[in-house]
């Protein structure tokens, strides 16, 4: 790409900041101008739900260190309100207009707030960004009650760092089993035993009817009409693209920003790409089966693939291992692949007596995934042998 | 020569420098061992695996 060309990135966190990296390091020179509705440079969010509530670890230590050659115009505290395709133009709520060469969109994920009555009320909150970490650990005391709505990752890992802190912890959710839609149930059922264990209670298959309290919240009622005190609510049931300010961009928006096989986005002219948990793209290891990411790993490669296919003259797809992982109270859980939900597991290594395992999920193809439970050494030889079998089935080759 | 350091109160063991850098970064066990000096012309690698770590525990220098 010539230098005198203008590399927009809307989204300044983890995908994005690695795709203006990513730039750099390809050699480009031209201008980098990146967008962000937050007003700090960008920073890291695994830390929020884990060490930073409980005091482990400081804020302050969270931001993603920056070359000082990384060469980038920041435009932060500034949301992009539009997207214009013909003109090739972003649109900011400060009045800025930014016309782009190449745009990177990479907004992310909004935490979901269902419509339930209470739901303003002080001590009510949710958890995606720095503002929410400062408010939920400044409410973490011990001996206060946090009811969790939502039993997911996020929902788990506060409820570990909680614990951890001395608070009283329930979880509600309306499913059966926590963080099942990765784990599959017999998995899940053992999480659900080691937080018992340290002491949160379950309600599971349970509907929240409405938030309890005058300004502030006291309870969290049930369907069943029971009451739940609570001086605290965090509201973790999944998170939604941050994909509004293209409503009218004539991007194809459907579950995220559709995108090719290669990460360029439909409609775009090849000029614009989607990446991190803001993306769908067709993935041709898995049957070109569309899917959308919201891990860490996947934001970190596809900032870069994204970044990189806009400035390539013959785009590669984008093939990535799913992988992922949670910490919660001494636990260390790494997963890898896309098992299904009649796969097979077997432990391969350790036992899951001991909290401490290998377990492989298999069809009859072989094996789709693996999780590890305290037992990191062996991931890295499956995250080469599974990725390798992905690029095969992607390729051929 | 290149300083490596990793932050043990941060690592969670995840390890992501152990697979981009396998020659600087090992489990032995359960620990993470790691070399604290290599040569000028792994340094590609070696930050390449510090940017991948998700905790930012790896320092190089
Ligand atoms: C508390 C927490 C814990 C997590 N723990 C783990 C974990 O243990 N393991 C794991 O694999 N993953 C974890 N994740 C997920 C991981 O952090 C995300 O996958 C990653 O941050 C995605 O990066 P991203 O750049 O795509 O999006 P984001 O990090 O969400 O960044 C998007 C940015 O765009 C901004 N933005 C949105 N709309 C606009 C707009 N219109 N204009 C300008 N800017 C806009 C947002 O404010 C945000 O700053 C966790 C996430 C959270 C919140
Ligand atoms: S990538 Fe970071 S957190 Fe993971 S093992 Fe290496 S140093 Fe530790």
């Amino acid at each position: 790409m010539p230098e005198d060309q203008h590399f927009v990135v809307v989204g300044a966190s983890l995908a994005g900041l690695r795709g203006a990296e990513a730039l750099r390091a390809a050699g480009y020179k031209g201008r980098i101008s990146v967008v962000g509705d937050e007003d700090r440079l960008p920073y890291n969010r695994p830390p929020l739900s884990k060490k930073i509530l409980t005091g482990e670890q400081a804020i302050e230590e969270v931001s993603f260190p920056l070359a000082d050659d990384l060469g980038v115009d920041w435009h932060l505290g500034a949301a992009a309100t539009g997207l214009d395709i013909a003109a090739q133009r972003v649109t900011l709520a400060n009045g800025t207009a930014l016309v782009y060469d190449r745009l990177l969109i990479a907004t992310g994920v909004s935490p979901i707030m269902p419509q339930i009555p209470g739901r303003d009320l002080d001590g009510v909150h949710v958890l995606r960004d720095f503002a929410h970490a400062v408010k939920l650990r400044g409410a973490l005391t011990p001996g206060r009650s946090l009811v969790i709505l939502g039993a997911g990752f996020i929902g788990c890992e506060v409820a570990a760092s909680a614990r951890q802190m001395g608070l009283n912890v329930t979880i509600v959710d309306r499913l059966a089993w926590p963080m099942n839609r990765v784990m599959g149930p017999e998995m899940a059922g053992l999480f659900r035993t080691i937080h018992e264990e340290q002491g949160v209670s379950f309600r599971m298959e349970a509907a929240v009817a409405a938030f309890r309290g005058e300004g502030k919240v006291t309870g969290v009622e049930l369907a069943g009409g029971e009451v739940i005190p609570a001086d605290l609510v965090l509201v973790g049931v999944g998170s939604a693209p941050a994909t509004a300010w293209l409503r009218d961009s004539g991007l194809v928006l459907q579950n995220g920003v559709v995108c090719d096989a290669a990460c360029l986005a439909a409609n775009g002219g090849g000029k614009i790409a989607a990446a991190g948990d803001v993306a769908a793209w067709p993935h041709l290891g898995y049957g070109a089966e569309v899917m959308r990411m919201e891990h860490w790993t996947n934001a970190f490669e596809q900032g870069a693939a994204a970044a990189l296919a806009l400035i390539s003259d013959a785009p590669e797809p984008y093939l990535p291992l799913p992988s992922f992982w949670s910490d919660q109270y001494s636990y260390k859980i790494q997963a890898l692949g896309r098992p299904k939900v009649d796969d097979r597991i077997e432990v391969v290594a350790g036992d899951l007596e001991s909290r401490k395992f290998v377990a492989e999920y298999r069809d009859d193809a072989g094996v789709t995934g693996v999780l590890s439970v305290n037992m990191p050494a062996r991931i890295a030889g499956y995250r080469r042998d599974l990725g390798a079998a992905i690029r095969q089935r992607a390729t051929g080759l | 020569m290149v300083k490596i350091h990793v932050d043990m109160s941060l690592c969670e063991f995840h390890g992501q420098c152990v697979f981009i850098a396998p020659k600087e970064f090992r489990f032995e066990g359960d620990d993470l061992v790691y070399s604290e000096e290599v040569d000028e012309e792994h340094r590609a690698r070696v930050e390449r695996a510090a940017k991948a770590c998700p905790q930012l525990a790896i320092k190089v220098e």
